[in-house]
């Protein structure tokens, strides 16, 4: 088998460069089809990417939706700078917004929600019966009827609170648009009326899912100008290594193809850049460069010591690199591969596009490098000189080689490596899922969207709802007492028993409500009326003075599906797991209407729950999976199990290591740490392999112990892994940059991940390889 | 003295009668001629609309709500008018409608009165069957839903000919108007005012609404709403049968179907039976008639 494997690479390599031309021309032919294809690429976000969408929570908010409305809900408020907002001139923006809704094609008119807003009724009861009214069909305009108005709010608590907040600085309107208009089409609307209404005296927040899109949007085409920046700083640091042209100009040649080729294969396949897959071309691009490094550097390294001939020094970095390059790749695929399993169209779509990348790197590094290299001119000799003298890493590194050849110190390595990953693992207990910030963890707590919605929360409590979803089993079925007197009593439980529940509301406050009126206003009557038929009656009156759809929100239009809104003060993973929970043992032990049925958790609560809950499972099983293929390539790779296990547990304690950081730096585990780990595993093996591959040629050619193969080792190939590690860190390091915080936060973990795996390799894999002393590298 | 009361009291009756339905008199029936102006189209179109050429009208029918899906939501009324035009306690007429379906809520009864001078509202009472009380409510408001329907009040019930400024925009024949309940076309070719009628109130929640008024009956087959923005928003479809009473041709609205063109919900309300003239008497408009009511 060896031998087969032996005398296919010699036959690659003699071949690659046989047919030069043929293969530099297959290159060019292909990214010139794959840059054609790119007229089909365009930006794209779709907030469904980032939530489990097949989880059961995501199931009930499908329902919701679908029955009553809410995709695209939007949020406004309107902020007195000074003052309140009970004014002619607050009081006449609201008016004429809420006006504007209505006159906005696509627009849920039954869900449009503010002070003027047609369904916002004043009630009064007294003893012949009672008015109802709009609560403010005109803008209120004389003190009279601004008094008259301020009373009629604070009455109301569903609007004191929930619309106007406590201290009238500040009011809410709310609206929903129709599911097939554009949530680029809602956010530019909604743009464009903060610009006509805000002004010196008045601050314009909005807020909602389709605004998030529209600013994801927004945020999504500038990633694409941090490519610029990358392209500079990777041409810094290779110049910075190779001291020439060529060493700048062949890995960012190369890696540039690859990522062409990988964006081509997306747009070929139907895919967009999303806020996820547009970090694929970043990654293969650095990635890219950093397998180029590898062979450049034993290109310099031939050269020093052969003859200058560029064929030959071609042929022959093919032969010795194709195993580690191909493994290396192999494994980088590994991080993809893996991500299959994760349910959030985010991370897949994320693995297929590096994945479509890693596949180009295999032809932009094994075919087009050597190839390349082939036609050049031999390097001067001061340029080969100047690559190879002794440098500061070199110093490092050489001594990171004596520290693994000394008995005592390589322990000493050993074992704080042990020790340090005992203490990670207390850190790793103090780990905790989801982030709790208000807002979305998408973007940047300083952004608009996030002040704003931390505003909107701060003032009317409304960001993070909990629905629950009560379905009946035939139409009417909340024409019954029983089924409504169960929904207020589960509410009435969670309203007492979670703390981090503010306020909910169903159809039975609408009932209540109604009930309190038909009494003369007496609050001992605000309950749930005992006769079938009242209730009955009391929802057909509703009905009467509403549009259609003007109740939509609250119960369908057959009465038989419900919900019931819960406000949650924050969503931290405690307060959404204790909500969740006593919902669960509220509905064991106190549901016995037989027509109704209880379902959770939906809302924003609900898909966040979702995502922790794919998080806490998928973390584990993703990291456990990508070692475990991993660990098999390598074995398949160096045929021992011994260069498997000698390479994946270091790796496997640097987890731990980074995990346990993170806990002790309290940051959140959010779903971007899956691809995070996945990636620096698959990634950071690279290291290892280059290593463990260039002490194996050295010990081939004979002669050397493995003292100095390592030392040697060290100083070429450790260089070269030390600048893979650093252009692949600042390659994806430039995500940090970005607008949205979700690339950043990526960004920055896995840069740090593979950093610290480069590092981590040259200080303990040398120490471990001198103490296992395996015998594959003699093999 | 007495002619100058006497004149007083004319003009408040002119006055009252203008605001309702322009000059006409109750109890006749009228139809435009040629030459007739706006105005005049106008007046003729409300006085038929509030049916105030018979004494008094009952009906049975039903209403369905059908959203864009297609579900159906259905109601059945039966409901009596008695027409009064009465200078001295000011009242034009009075309503009673019955809901007799659904089923749950048969028996909920609402009576109203309505009155000559336009800036008087609405008195309502509403008749709880299951708590056996009788409510008095306030009057909607005229841009409120008219029983959950896509139409307003005032479409329905309260707009009056006082309300809009109108222009005779053009003289043509109707191109017809297929309905999606009946599955059948009316009014084609017939020739028809098209008039354009703009709301006297500022910032109304329509801008202009263009009627069609048939040129023989001077009723009103079919109106387009138009909002602020110029984008044609609703529009609302009568169909009259024609009915003898005495020698006389009372246009009867046996069918009325209208659409949101925002939101896509579609409202059909037909007249199954239709009674006029019977003689029905005050008393049965009141509120204690109300409470008596079994259903």
């Amino acid at each position: 088998m060896k031998k087969f494997f032996d005398g296919f690479i010699h036959w690659f390599g003699h071949g690659l460069i046989r047919y030069r031309y043929g293969f530099l021309s297959l290159c060019l032919i292909v990214s010139l089809f794959f840059g054609y294809q790119l007229k089909d690429l365009s930006f794209q976000t779709n907030l469904g990417d980032f939530y489990p969408l097949k989880h059961p929570y995501l199931q009930i908010q499908n329902k919701l939706t679908k029955i009553f409305g809410g995709l695209n809900q939007v949020s406004i408020a309107i902020e007195a700078k000074e003052g309140t907002i009970l004014n002619p001139v607050a009081l006449d923006k609201v008016w004429r917004i809420t006006n504007e809704f209505y006159l906005t094609p696509g627009i849920n008119a039954g869900r449009v929600v503010s002070l003027s807003a047609r369904k916002i009724k004043h009630v009064e009861a007294n003893e012949e019966g009672f008015i109802t009214e709009r609560l403010m069909h005109d803008p209120a305009r004389t003190q009279e009827e601004l008094d008259i108005l301020k009373e009629r709010i604070v009455k109301n608590p569903l609007v004191y609170g929930p619309i106007v907040s406590k201290d009238f600085k500040a009011t809410l309107i709310q609206a929903d648009f129709e599911s097939n208009v554009s949530a680029r089409d809602i956010f530019n609307n909604l743009q464009a009326l903060k610009a006509q209404f805000e002004d010196e005296d008045y601050n314009i927040h909005i807020a909602g899912q389709p605004v998030l899109q529209g600013w994801l949007d927004y945020y999504l085409p500038r990633m694409a100008g941090l490519s610029l920046l990358t392209l500079i700083v990777m041409a810094l640091v290779l110049y910075n290594i190779f001291k020439c042209k060529r060493g700048v100009f062949l890995p960012l040649f190369s890696a540039g193809m690859a990522t062409l080729w990988g964006l081509g294969l997306m747009a070929s396949f139907g895919y967009k850049l999303t806020p996820s897959t547009i970090l694929a071309p970043f990654l293969v691009f650095a990635l890219g460069v950093s397998h180029s490094i590898q062979f450049i550097k034993r290109y310099y390294e031939y050269m020093s010591r052969h003859k200058n001939n560029s064929k030959a020094a071609a042929i022959n970095i093919t032969r010795s690199l194709f195993v580690p390059a191909f493994t290396g790749l192999l494994t980088d695929g590994i991080g993809p591969f893996a991500l299959f399993i994760v349910p959030l169209e985010m991370v897949r779509s994320l693995a297929l596009a590096i994945g479509f990348g890693i596949l180009s790197i295999f032809f932009s590094t094994i075919i087009l490098v050597p190839n390349l290299l082939s036609f050049m001119k031999p390097p001067k000799r001061l340029e080969v000189i100047k690559e190879e003298r002794e440098t500061l890493t070199s110093k490092i590194l050489g001594y990171f080689a004596k520290v693994a050849v000394d008995k005592k110190s390589r322990w000493v390595v050993i074992a704080s490596f042990f020790i340090l990953t005992g203490i990670a693992l207390i850190g790793m207990k103090q780990l905790e899922v989801g982030d709790k910030r208000p807002g979305t963890s998408l973007l940047y707590p300083s952004s608009p969207y996030n002040q704003a919605e931390k505003f909107i929360s701060e003032k009317f409590s409304t960001t993070d709802p909990y629905y629950i979803f009560v379905e009946g089993k035939s139409q009417d079925a909340f024409l019954s007492s029983s089924a409504l007197k169960e929904m207020d009593s589960l509410q009435r439980y969670l309203e007492k028993e979670v703390k981090g529940v503010g306020r909910s509301l169903s159809l039975a406050e609408y009932i209540k409500g109604m009930n309190m009126a038909m009494f003369a206003g007496e609050r001992s009557e605000f309950k749930i009326p005992d006769n079938d038929a009242t209730i009955a009656e009391y929802l057909f009156l509703y009905d009467l003075t509403a549009f259609p759809g003007d109740f939509d929100p609250v119960v369908n239009s057959n009465y038989q599906y419900a919900n019931i809104k819960v406000d949650l003060i924050d969503h931290k993973a405690s307060t959404m797991n204790e909500v969740i929970k006593k919902t669960e043992d509220w509905i064991r032990l106190n549901h016995k209407e037989k027509n109704i049925d209880f379902y959770f958790a939906g809302g924003t609560i609900g898909m966040l729950a979702a995502v922790n809950q794919i998080v806490s499972t998928m973390l584990t099983a993703n990291s456990l999976l990508t070692s475990g293929l991993v660990f098999l390539c390598l074995v398949f790779a160096y045929g021992s199990l011994v260069s498997g296990w000698l390479l994946i547990i270091p790796l496997i304690f640097r987890t731990l290591l980074v995990f346990g950081i993170l806990g002790f730096l309290k940051v959140g585990l959010t779903a971007e740490m899956i691809p995070m780990v996945a990636l620096g595993i698959g990634f950071g093996d690279d290291f290892g392999i280059y290593i463990v591959s260039r002490i194996k040629d050295e010990l081939k050619e004979g002669g050397a112990t493995l003292e100095n193969a390592l030392v040697k080792t060290m100083s070429s190939s450790g260089k070269a892994v030390f600048f893979t590690g650093l252009t692949l860190t600042i390659g994806i390091a430039t995500w940090m940059f970005s607008n949205i915080l979700m690339q950043a936060r990526l960004g920055a973990l896995l840069a740090f991940f593979i950093f610290f795996n480069a590092i981590g390799t040259l200080i303990v894999l040398p120490s471990m390889i001198m103490t296992v002393k395996p015998k594959f590298l003699i093999k | 003295m007495k002619r100058k009361v006497l004149l007083v009291l004319a003009m408040i009756t002119l006055a009252c009668g203008y605001l309702f339905a322009g000059e006409l008199e109750y109890f006749n029936v009228y139809k435009p001629k040629a030459g007739m102006t706006a105005d005049e189209i106008m007046q003729i179109k409300y006085f038929n609309k509030y049916t105030l050429f018979a004494q008094d009208i009952s009906f049975t029918g039903k209403a369905y709500f059908i959203d864009k899906s297609g579900s159906t939501r259905e109601r059945a009324t039966a409901r009596k008018r008695i027409n009064l035009g009465r200078e001295s306690d000011g009242i034009a007429y009075k309503d009673y409608t019955v809901f007799t379906g659904p089923t749950q809520v048969k028996g909920l009864c609402n009576l109203s009165w309505t009155y000559l001078n336009s800036d008087k509202q609405q008195d309502v009472w509403l008749w709880i069957p299951s708590l056996k009380k009788v409510r008095k409510i306030s009057a909607s408001q005229s841009d409120d839903s008219f029983l959950g329907s896509d139409f307003t009040v005032e479409d329905i019930s309260t707009r009056r000919f006082g309300d809009e400024t109108y222009k005779l925009v053009k003289e043509e024949n109707f191109k017809g108007f297929t309905s999606d309940f009946y599955k059948k076309t009316y009014y084609k070719d017939t020739p028809c005012y098209v008039i354009e009628a703009t709301p006297k109130r500022a910032n109304w929640y329509y801008a202009k609404r263009l009627v069609w008024v048939d040129k023989q009956y001077g009723t009103n087959i079919y109106e387009e709403k138009y909002d602020s923005k110029g984008q044609k928003f609703q529009y609302i479809f009568r169909w009259y049968e024609i009915h003898n009473v005495s020698s006389k041709e009372y246009p009867i609205q046996m069918l009325l179907e209208g659409e949101n063109l925002r939101s896509g919900h579609h409202t059909v309300i037909i007249n199954e039976t239709v009674e006029i003239d019977k003689g029905l008497s005050e008393q049965e408009f009141t509120e204690g008639a109300l409470s008596r009511s079994r259903w």
